[in-house]
């Protein structure tokens, strides 16, 4: 189905408000967020929260407080939108007398498609099973297990795919194809939602985030928006120039520099205004008649920003 | 859908060492006929076949034990192992899936138990005029393994400890209580199942007497049946998937 064909709302998942306690233990507290079409990355660190965020917007968890809607309907006690929702759940568990072929032909005909052969073929196809369809799934590995729960999950081509640490067990090729194919699904306009804990594959797949530490929303949207908010922490670049004693002499006179660090090859500039430094660094090296070889942000990536998520 | 989720746990059961040592336990049955038969017994054949074989061996332990094993198999290790999320994750209604799993545990329970009395109950019976009572006992069986089925599948998805809630049930309240506080009576599907067989079979009241009424027996196995079937269905439609943090 192509994109044009389909009309995608703005907002398909919606989280109000929501808190999930067990007993005393507090797993998501009052977080509130909205995504649309597109890829988003739910990360954080094991126990975070993320699973549980996941089954809650899956309707397989009743938020102990708040709301969560799915395609404009509550997620919880709601059948009727798996119609257009899937979840790849991180257990590893699948029907291990089943043949792959078999496992995915079972979700098709429970989805009552008018032709299950063939889109569970097409499944297959597009998670590189097929060779390995006929055998059953118990003697799969981890990662092909992985693949078949996938080629399962997107066999009636839901508008909202919900990924919970999908690449578990997949090797680098593996891996790389399947956010080939999630990115692709994410241009036809539909909402893919995967979580994870490692930061390469986050940052690999998507530039949209939701970060997760203990319970709580510590962040959502783009990462390096995110971290060019985040004015407390000092921005770090590395600088090589022609003149890289001179350079420092020059750049330490301006107040909005941090503090210098002077190698053999470069310098590691910490400074608390961005937008000043981009403006004054050139002139800076104009003045100490240094020549700009490479400026570069050392902490702009998903892994710095996350770092000083996880530990303010 | 029902008969999708029916060959799915079919597949599931025929799969277990569960099920393998429920077909050994049926055996029991059949080998205490074959001992009757070829040897030297007081008792009338009829006597035995009633009182000892069908009622003691298969309504008090057979049929019980079967029904809870399967049972909790075919919902209960989905749940624990968490590959009901494939099932519920569809749009179907939430009756279909408990009506597929119902009907193959049940008709897995059914297979064990009723090749294990028509067999057995042949071979104590051979060379005797009145087979009322083997026909009163399976039809008995039949309506006694749904009800059991029924409850068990309950359990299942009320809790993660379903096989020891069921063995509770069988062998403490069914077992034990109902003889010290006959009033318990009452509340056991043996009992209802026992009840049904007297009254299909018609044996003397020699050869077996059950305790409680037919009509009785019969209103109350079909509440219990719709009942427990009832709120399996309520349960998984708020199903939630289990977490620790």
């Amino acid at each position: 189905m192509s994109t044009e064909e389909r009309r995608v709302p703005d907002t398909t998942v919606e989280v109000r408000d929501v808190s999930r306690w067990y007993g005393n233990v507090v797993a998501v507290n009052g977080i509130s967020f909205s995504i649309g079409p597109g890829v988003t990355g739910l990360l954080g660190p094991n126990g975070a929260g993320k699973t549980t965020l996941l089954n809650m917007m899956a309707g397989f968890l009743k938020p102990s407080a708040g709301e969560v809607r799915t395609l404009g309907k509550a997620s919880f006690q709601t059948p009727g939108i798996y119609e257009q929702v899937a979840l790849v759940p991180e257990r590893e568990a699948v029907y291990e007398f089943l043949t792959g072929y078999q496992f995915v032909l079972l979700s098709a005909q429970m989805h009552d498609l008018p032709d299950p052969e063939t889109a569970t073929r097409q499944a297959l196809q597009m998670v590189e099973m097929e060779d390995a369809a006929d055998r059953t799934t118990g003697g799969y590995s981890k990662g092909m297990k992985q693949r078949i729960k996938i080629a399962a999950a997107l066999v009636h081509g839901p508008e909202v795919l919900l990924l919970d640490e999908p690449f578990n067990g997949m090797d680098p090729r593996q891996r790389l194809k399947m956010m080939s194919l999630l990115s692709h699904m994410a241009e036809e306009g539909r909402t893919i939602l995967f979580s994870s804990h490692i930061l390469e594959e986050v940052a690999g797949l998507s530039d949209n985030v939701l970060v997760v530490v203990a319970g709580r929303l510590a962040a959502s949207g783009d990462y390096r928006a995110i971290r060019k908010l985040m004015t407390n922490r000092p921005h770090t670049f590395t600088i090589r120039s022609s003149n890289n004693r001179e350079l420092a002499k020059t750049l330490l006179a301006q107040e909005t520099i941090f503090s210098i660090e002077l190698t053999d090859q470069k310098l590691l500039v910490r400074t608390k205004n961005l937008a000043a430094f981009a403006l004054t660094a050139p002139l800076a090296a104009k003045e100490a008649g240094a020549s700009l070889f490479e400026v570069r942000s050392e902490d702009e990536s998903l892994e710095s920003v996350f770092e000083y998520l996880v530990t303010s | 859908m029902i008969v999708l989720v029916l060959n799915l746990t079919l597949r599931q059961l025929l799969g277990q060492k569960r099920t393998l040592l429920l077909i050994g336990l049926g055996l029991v049955p059949i080998l205490a006929a074959v001992i009757f038969r070829f040897g030297d017994s007081n008792i009338s054949a009829l006597e035995f076949t009633a009182e000892f074989l069908l009622n003691a061996l298969i309504v008090n332990a057979l049929l019980p034990l079967t029904a809870l094993l399967l049972a909790t198999a075919a919902i209960g290790s989905e749940v624990e192992d968490g590959t009901i999320v494939y099932l519920l994750s569809k749009p179907v209604e939430r009756w279909r899936i408990v009506a597929g799993k119902l009907t193959a545990a049940w008709g897995a329970t059914l297979v064990i138990v009723l090749a294990s009395a028509a067999v057995g109950g042949v071979v104590a019976l051979a060379g005797e005029n009145d087979w009322r009572i083997l026909g009163g006992f399976v039809i008995a069986l039949a309506v006694g393994s749904l009800a059991y089925s029924s409850l068990f599948v309950l359990l299942s998805l009320l809790t993660s400890r379903a096989l020891f809630a069921g063995l509770a049930y069988v062998f403490v309240w069914e077992f034990v209580i109902t003889n010290f506080a006959p009033g318990v009576q009452r509340f056991s599907i043996r009992e209802f199942t026992a009840s049904i067989a007297e009254a299909i079979g018609n044996p003397s009241d020699l050869v077996f007497d059950a305790d409680l009424g037919t009509t009785y027996s019969v209103i109350a196995i079909v509440v219990v049946t719709v009942a427990t079937a009832g709120l399996a269905v309520w349960r998984l439609s708020r199903f939630q998937l289990q977490e620790t943090v």
